[in-house]
């Protein structure tokens, strides 16, 4: 699904939401930015939703807890957002026993520059109609 | 006479809905800083007349953020999906309004 790279390979990632009230920091492996074109995450963010995959336990809130507000879009997952500006926190699985380890952080929260670099894109299959998806990285039809 | 053309569209949740009929332009995409902040990556916007847009539900439940001095941003209190952009305070603009494209009805790939 996401990229993967070496699990020794550990980065310092921060990030805050547009009102900067809720703030993380995480220690987790190097990772790259998938893309999800699913239907679900389009009516979520505008567009595909730009994630990169942390550990559920090295994500540390540093600021604005209590502003980070839940909605369960599935039976098996969640999406957190800030309560105050509504931006994209991170999806979590949290009842799919593959995924529930980790959540997919919204890519845009990151302080930049990041060093990150695009794996690919997933959901394909339900892109919106209005745009191509473009370049030579992996696409699949879901995940 | 211009083209126009008919949308409708939602939140995830489905608690904030709405539609409306207005001139057939073309979809832009906003790459700033606080657009990716907002929603992850660009923000994919239709832009329209604000009196093209009319609230079928929810309305209510709309929450908007002031992202600068003259505009701001409107998202479901419910479920967080990103609504819309609004430079509610801005003399030439103030009078349009952005749609997230994700929110409305689709035809897919
Ligand atoms: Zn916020
Ligand atoms: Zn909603």
């Amino acid at each position: 699904m996401y990229g993967e790279v070496g699990m020794s390979d550990l980065k310092i990632y921060k990030g805050k939401c547009l009102c900067g009230e809720v703030s993380f920091k995480a220690e987790a492996p190097k990772k790259e930015v998938g893309l999800c074109h699913c239907t679900m995450c389009r009516r979520w963010n505008s567009g595909p939703f730009h994630a990169l995959a942390v550990p559920f336990d090295a994500l540390k809130v540093e600021s604005g807890e209590e502003n980070i507000s839940y909605y369960r879009s599935s039976d098996y997952a969640r999406r957190a957002f800030c309560s105050n500006c509504g931006s994209s926190l991170f999806y979590h699985g949290d009842k799919i026993p593959e995924i529930a380890h980790e959540v997919y952080f919204s890519a845009g929260l990151l302080e930049e520059p990041t060093g990150l670099k695009m794996a690919g894109h997933i959901f394909c299959a339900s892109k919106g109609d209005y745009y191509e998806i473009e370049g030579d990285l992996p696409q699949h039809e879901t995940v | 006479m211009t083209k126009t053309m008919e949308f409708k569209g939602r939140c995830l949740c489905g608690e904030v809905a709405f539609e409306g009929e207005a001139p057939d332009e073309p979809i832009s995409t906003c790459h700033c800083k606080q657009c990716r902040q907002w929603g992850s990556g660009p923000f994919d916007a239709y832009s329209l007349p604000l009196k093209n847009l009319q609230f079928t539900a929810g309305e209510d439940a709309v929450k908007y953020y002031e992202s600068s001095d003259f505009a701001r941003r409107g998202f479901c209190s419910k479920c967080g999906s990103n609504l819309f952009w609004h430079a509610d305070r801005h003399p030439q603009w103030k009078d349009r309004i952005s749609i997230a494209v994700g929110a409305l009805e689709q035809q897919l790939a």
